[in-house]
């Protein structure tokens, strides 16, 4: 009853408003009809078809048109038919994917190879999807699983990459452990959060950590996600788009050596060949591993890679306190990867630095000295 | 690529945009039509 009350209210209102413009002239009135007409459509092709949008606005006046359409139906800017053009992705050409790539190297060691996979399959999607003249079937930007040991820098490698390609290191963590199909989607009448983070930044990085562990339900809606790359939420008949967004998933992988693996699971030749790794070593539902962009397989550092990525946590820290580490002895750097045991990684790597670096940190900031130098204290005679 | 019901339904509720215009262009036709 309220409905029709409103619907009839609204033609009153128009009805009003088409009668006072009716004096002028019925040409104005076709124009006004006309405008209506196309911004009715501009809103449906916005919701449901962006990628054919894209299409019919070249022109920088058929842009500044679709995204003053955008602000008054609120809708966001990600979403419309200039976001190729006008990205809120900061890696576009294939020369800001080759920048990105020396970038993430520096702060991340030891996946060098992942980090070109992943940026080379995120650079051919965006192509890929430029060059796409329909939007149905659309998944996410691209997706991800990163099989590994635990604590060798997955998540440290997601950031990074969300930064790289986001200019956000907003990453939305899920523990799939934990995780049930409700408290992911919601429940009829409350939404899950995931869908309120889609909504307000559509361009966000999602992890699934321990993908080996999620129930049925999150699966399915991980797989319809991977796929379709939009979910419904529970009691609600429009479906939320997740084609901006990357997903990455990680699953543990045993911590074994590489020379210690059998030859040709050391080097794998193709997709292929890591699904059935993957499948293989970690208890993962196989329609996971196939609706994945990427399978990387991640392996324990060497004591090398322990060592830099020691140093540069060192540095970190002590950058944070203004203060410069000019020199650390190597026996200090030694000691600190031989802490570094299998099955934890680097998980507690920052705080036993903060507590090696403690006293000296306090001696350079009482005395007023920009630069520090680590190195062991000769021991005393008597 | 097919318009359905419950597209245009959740447009109507979500935007008080797509409702103006929508009644407008209505009211248009059925006026310059008649």
């Amino acid at each position: 009853m309220f409905r029709f009350l409103q619907i009839l209210f609204y033609i009153v209102i128009a009805w009003w408003l088409v009668s006072t413009l009716a004096g002028i002239h019925w040409i104005v009135l076709l124009a006004g009809t006309t405008m209506a007409g196309t911004n009715v459509t501009v809103v449906y092709m916005l919701r449901e078809h962006p990628a054919v949008l894209v299409r019919f606005t070249n022109g920088i006046f058929w842009r500044g048109y679709v995204h003053c359409v955008c602000f008054f139906t609120g809708q966001p800017p990600c979403l419309d038919g200039t976001s190729e053009s006008r990205p809120s992705l900061k890696l576009q050409s294939a020369n800001d994917f080759e920048l990105a790539s020396k970038r993430a190297k520096q702060v991340v060691r030891g996946h060098d190879d992942v980090i070109d996979s992943m940026l080379s399959r995120l650079h051919e999607n965006l192509t890929l999807r430029k060059s796409r003249k329909t939007a149905d079937q659309a998944g996410p930007l691209a997706s991800f699983l990163l099989a590994g040991p635990e604590g060798i820098g997955k998540r440290h490698l997601s950031r990074v990459v969300a930064k790289l390609l986001y200019g956000s290191a907003q990453v939305e963590v899920y523990d799939c452990g934990k995780l049930t199909k409700e408290s992911l989607l919601g429940t009829v009448g409350q939404k899950g959060k995931l869908f309120d983070i889609v909504h307000r930044t559509p361009c966000v990085m999602l992890l699934f950590e321990n993908i080996e562990r999620a129930d049925e339900g999150v699966v399915t809606a991980i797989v319809q996600l991977l796929t379709i790359g939009k979910l419904v939420p529970p009691g609600e008949a429009t479906a939320i788009a997740f084609q901006q967004t990357t997903v990455v998933l990680t699953g543990c992988r045993s911590a074994k050596p590489d020379a210690e693996r059998a030859p040709e699971t050391r080097e794998p030749q193709s997709l292929r060949t890591s699904i059935e790794l993957v499948t293989s070593e970690i208890q993962i539902d196989a329609r996971i591993a196939e609706a994945v962009t990427e399978v990387c397989l991640l392996s324990a550092p060497n004591d090398l890679v322990k060592a830099e990525v020691v140093a540069l946590q060192m540095q970190k820290e002590c950058r944070d306190h203004g203060v410069t580490l000019s020199k650390v002895a190597p026996e200090i750097l030694a000691v600190q990867v031989l802490q570094i045991v299998e099955g934890e990684g680097f998980q507690f790597v920052p705080q036993r630095i903060q507590k090696l670096v403690r006293k000296p940190l306090m001696e350079a900031t009482e005395n007023h000295t920009t630069s520090l130098s680590l190195r062991i204290r000769p021991q005393s005679c008597a | 690529m097919s318009i359905q019901r419950n597209q245009i339904v959740a447009l109507w509720n979500d935007y008080w945009f797509f409702r103006i215009n929508l009644t407008l262009c209505v009211i248009g036709l059925i006026y310059l039509l008649g």
